[in-house]
């Protein structure tokens, strides 16, 4: 293996982690719902049921918010 | 790496697009089609979405991002604008070049996930009430509608690269 095939895996691990890190940090209160719901069989409670959709909305409004004008 | 990340959220999406039984948490409801649907299933999509989504709005907010949910959940900053406009160019340091295009597409996909989702929650809680109709055949079609909707809309996350720094 060359130098530069070794310096692309070690890149490759490294975004690996960054992006399991960045998934723990950024979806983990949605990951362990998963967690419970798949892996657990928990079912959530109802105010953490009603929850969700809200947490969903608020996510959407900021998707959805209209765009500003095509940029040059 | 990234397309490993959301297959694993693809999972469960198909967990619940394949219409497998699942188990009787939170009081499924047997439909005509053969299979039940429960609170949890729904609560599984939901949740599913969400962590989708997150990755949806940091694309938008590379784009744009005057809106004030912009902002990095880990620092509280604002997420860094990176729309490769003319004469700036894409900075390394702020991540991908968000492009106008893919987010129209975003906000199209995300739409449609959204109205499936409420239609299948909403159906699902009129079905509960409805003796007339024990086996829910609006519901059957608003979850199947959904679990389409949320496949393409992962499929999309997918081919764009979202989690990518």
């Amino acid at each position: 293996m060359d130098a530069v095939a070794i310096l692309a895996d070690a890149k490759a691990v490294f975004e690996l982690l960054q992006l399991a890190l960045r998934a723990k940090e950024e979806v983990g209160p949605y990951l362990d719902k998963l967690d419970r719901l798949l892996v657990k069989h928990e079912a959530l409670t109802p105010e953490e049921s009603a929850a969700l959709p809200i947490e969903r909305r608020r996510l959407s409004a900021i998707l959805q918010a209209p765009l500003p004008p095509e940029r040059p | 790496m990234k397309l490993c990340f959301l297959a694993l959220l693809l999972l469960p999406l198909l967990a619940v697009g394949g219409c497998a039984p699942f188990n009787s948490i939170g009081g499924a409801i047997s439909t005509a089609a053969g299979f039940s649907i429960s609170q949890s299933q729904i609560d599984i999509a939901e949740s599913t979405y969400g962590s989708l989504a997150v990755f949806e709005v940091e694309y938008r907010c590379r784009y744009d991002n005057s809106q004030a949910g912009c902002v990095d959940p880990r620092t509280g900053a604002k997420i860094q604008q990176n729309d490769c406009r003319a004469g700036q160019g894409p900075s390394l340091a702020n991540g991908f070049c968000a492009q106008r295009a893919v987010v129209v597409r975003l906000q199209q996909s995300d739409k449609v996930a959204q109205d499936a989702l409420d239609k299948v929650q909403s159906d699902f809680a009129a079905c509960k009430g409805n003796a007339a109709d024990p086996t829910c055949s609006g519901l059957v079609a608003a979850y199947n509608t959904a679990s389409t909707a949320l496949i393409a809309a992962t499929a999309l996350a997918t081919q764009y690269g979202f989690g990518s720094k």
